[in-house]
């Protein structure tokens, strides 16, 4: 049962985790913020960005900052799923007998870093992603459970896209949140290699436990959600389905493939999350719409027409957003 | 949680907008009923009883009024719809849909909302009306205030016309037709009744579109005159005389032609003959004087008359060519130029008595017409003197000098007509004598003054008033009409 104390607590934890990892990172606070929601949520990211803009120092620092342990996982093409997950290995007990000993693989933490993940082999990926979906580890026939809270940040690197295996749409579909972490401004630049000049360790301090991340994910599900505002987002799922009648002119001609009910799932969850931390105690029109983007832009497959006319998924997230407003307005 | 105090202060602020917009569509549809109902009783062409007026703009503000009113009457959930522009549309849609539910968050959220919903000033709900509202309203106001205004018999049809101008047509087709059958009747030629009932008929048009007694009198006194230059100019000798008088050695003889009167005729051939002293020179320009006139006058060549002085001619030049050459001294003597002119006068009044026969018929035909513009007159309520004795004159009988010279049209001087009494001893009591004899004594001011006016439209329609004078006329008829 949630109290007013745990309110409270979520409040003020939740300003302070962001304060924290702010001071490790410069500027990418919508990033920022957007990743703790997801952690807050229970969801999982999926992270793109050139090298160097902060991703792997993100993860870090969220993970000081909730004082959970973390792992870097660097995928490369030759990366075996027992890297991943850990294997059994032959070891001598104290009698001097061989036994197998199941070697825990760095998924066995609370906050994993899966850098490049689509260098990978598909076996690979799906080693994680089962981990991502399930939080349950199997190796050598035993299947050992991951402890809460568990969290991926997966990146992708955006340039490089020579012999690398892409994640599968319905693999995809696990991340709760995509984010893209551009590039900084001149002075963000400047602003980063004067912090790091004096020191590349990061700042951040821990601020909350795993279970207090626990109760604070109990807590903003308590959100309530109004029935306009849950129509409206279920619409904004729907309209992104081209075999749908309802949807826009545009989706029939620039989407092939629509967002999953996963989708519709991530928006509630984490727009009460963004509610309950801009201190709300209702979600928002405003919620639904700033999280349209991470939570849509990697679940909806851009046809061709889409493509040659270089309309990317923000484009048409846009788009649809405009045609759900307008219609709100007439109403 | 008391939500509906909360929000009571918006609920009241939009039912007062709700019940502005509502009586602005009940007016709209109001004025567009009264309209619709004023363009009924228009098409009727009847004034309409107030009732209906009234009633009809009442039963359009009805509907117009309660259906806006239901959709705007701020309910709830409208309520919490309309916040959203000061932002308290979740908060107050959540609060009123989780409203009986219990728990932490949705009292914490409760709270919330009251607290914002307190802080909110009510003039942030601003008055929705839109521009097409407000121009369905203007057009519809517009539309009724002109259909209100516009007279309902302005459809109507013109009224009839009074049974006495429906007289006065009657008896113009009356007597115009009884006209037209004289004329049909006559032996007149086909060419001369063509011209006489093309006459008849304008004159039966113009009257019809007359607008006073005084213009009919001009009409009938314009188309008396036209008839009697139509009639004047089937008389052959008529037109060989004014052709004769065209030319210097034929003047005389040629308004001898014209009078009629034989022995006068036989007189001036005689003058003729004496008058000529150089004999070849002066034949040669009689005969090309014949000749000539003869031939402007267009009349039939087998026209007895006309035959005569063609061998008139004719005989001049042969007595001119009887001689060798014009010096040389002629070889016919006085008394066959004598006989020459006795037989040449013979023949002119032979042709002259066989035509007397036709210019009977055609006095006859004046006279018909004269007596039939006269009762035409007399209809048109203009004053009319007096016939005295029944004969009229013909045309033939002038007691009149026609006018010498120019082109011989006299209808300055039409003879006969109307009003001619024939009686060359009685008093002449016709309209055009009282013009021509002032020292009459008899003719009345309004016996003349149709014949006054016509000749003032005549001078007007040829241009021969002058401009800075046309006033002057103008004031003159319509002061006396």
């Amino acid at each position: 049962m949630v109290s007013e104390k745990d309110v409270a607590f979520f409040s003020e934890k939740s300003k302070k985790v962001l304060a924290e990892i702010g001071k490790d990172m410069v500027g990418q606070s919508q990033v920022v913020e957007d990743a703790v929601i997801a952690m807050i949520a229970g969801g999982n990211v999926l992270l793109e960005g050139v090298p160097g803009v902060g991703k792997t120092r993100l993860v870090r620092s969220m993970g000081r900052a909730f004082n959970l342990p973390f792992s870097r996982i660097q995928f490369t093409p030759d990366l075996m799923p027992a890297d991943v997950t850990g294997t059994n290995i032959i070891e001598k007990d104290e009698q001097g007998r061989n036994r197998l000993v199941f070697q825990k693989g760095p998924i066995f933490s609370s906050i994993i870093l899966a850098d490049e993940i689509n260098r990978a082999t598909p076996k690979t990926q799906s080693a994680l992603l089962e981990a991502m979906q399930e939080h349950t580890v199997t190796a050598g026939g035993q299947t050992y459970t991951l402890e809460e809270p568990f969290f991926v940040l997966a990146t992708q690197n955006p340039i490089e896209q020579d012999g690398t295996y892409p994640l599968p749409e319905a693999q995809v579909d696990r991340f709760m949140l995509k984010l893209t972490m551009t590039f900084p401004t001149v002075k963000e630049l400047s602003d980063i290699v004067t912090m790091t000049q004096k020191t590349m360790d990061e700042q951040a301090e821990s601020v909350l436990t795993a279970k207090e991340l626990l109760e604070m994910r109990q807590t903003a599900k308590e959100i309530p959600v109004m029935d306009e505002v849950l129509e409206y987002a279920m619409r904004l799922v729907a309209a992104t389905h081209p075999e749908l009648p309802e949807s826009p002119e545009f989706t029939h001609k620039y989407i092939r493939f629509g967002a999953s009910p996963r989708a519709a799932q991530a928006l509630i969850t984490t727009a009460k999350v963004r509610a309950l931390m801009e201190g709300r105690y209702n979600v928002s029109y405003e919620d639904i719409n700033a999280l349209a983007y991470p939570v849509l832009r990697h679940r909806i497959k851009p046809s061709y027409d889409a493509v040659a006319e270089r309309i990317g998924a923000d484009e048409l997230i846009t788009k649809l957003l405009e045609a759900l407003n307008s219609k709100k307005k007439h109403k | 949680m008391e939500y509906k105090k909360l929000l009571g202060r918006f609920r009241w602020r939009l039912f007062w907008q709700a019940l502005v917009r509502s009586v602005l569509w009940g007016l709209t549809a109001g004025a567009a009923a009264l309209f619709i109902s004023s363009l009924i009783w228009h098409l009727l062409i009847k004034t309409p009883p107030f009732i209906w007026i009234f009633g009809g703009f009442f039963a359009g503000f009805i509907v117009g009024f309660i259906p806006c009113m239901c959709l705007h009457f701020p309910t709830k959930r409208r309520t919490a719809t309309r916040l959203d522009e000061t932002g308290l549309q979740e908060r107050v849609g959540t609060m009123l849909e989780f409203h009986k539910q219990k728990g932490l968050m949705v009292e914490l959220q409760r709270q919330d909302a009251a607290e914002h919903i307190q802080a909110t000033a009510v003039k942030k709900l601003r008055l929705h009306i839109s521009l097409k509202e407000l121009l369905a309203f203007l057009i519809a106001a517009a539309l009724c205030t002109a259909m209100l205004l516009i007279p309902y018999d302005l459809l109507a049809p013109p009224p009839e016309k009074p049974e006495e101008v429906s007289a006065w047509e009657n008896q113009v087709h009356t007597m115009i037709d009884d006209l037209r059958q004289q004329i049909r009747d006559s032996h007149l030629s086909a060419e001369a009744q063509a011209e006489l009932e093309a006459i008849l008929a304008q004159l039966e048009q113009d009257l019809l579109n007359a607008d006073s007694e005084l213009e009919q009198a001009a009409l009938i006194q314009q188309a008396q005159e036209d008839m009697q230059d139509v009639l004047y100019n089937t008389v052959t000798r008529r037109i060989i005389g004014r052709a004769l008088q065209q030319y210097d050695l034929t003047t005389a003889l040629g308004a001898q032609i014209c009078a009629d009167l034989p022995w006068e005729i036989s007189d001036e051939m005689d003058n003729l003959l004496r008058d000529i002293t150089g004999p070849t020179k002066q034949l040669t320009k009689l005969s090309n004087n014949i000749g000539n006139a003869l031939e402007i006058s267009g009349v039939d060549p087998t026209d007895r008359l006309y035959m005569a002085f063609y061998d008139f001619s004719t005989g001049l030049v042969d007595m001119v060519n009887y001689t060798d050459g014009p010096d040389a001294t002629p070889a016919w003597t006085m008394s066959d130029l004598e006989f020459l002119f006795e037989l040449a006068e013979q023949r002119i009044i032979e042709a002259l008595e066989e035509q007397s026969h036709d210019e009977a018929e055609v006095a006859n035909m004046d006279g018909l017409i004269s007596s039939g513009l006269q009762s035409l007159m007399e209809e048109a309520g203009m004053e009319t003197a007096p016939q005295q004795g029944g004969q009229q004159q013909s045309i033939g009988q002038s007691n009149k000098q026609p006018q010498s010279g120019g082109d011989g049209n006299s209808s300055g001087t039409p003879v006969g007509g109307l009003f001619d009494s024939g009686d060359s001893n009685s008093e002449r009591t016709t309209m055009l004598e009282g013009i021509y004899d002032p020292l009459s004594g008899d003719v009345t001011y309004g016996e003349v003054f149709a014949a006054y006016y016509a000749q003032y439209l005549q001078a007007l329609d040829a241009g021969e008033i002058p401009e800075d004078l046309r006033p002057y006329f103008e004031r003159y008829f319509s002061s006396l009409s």
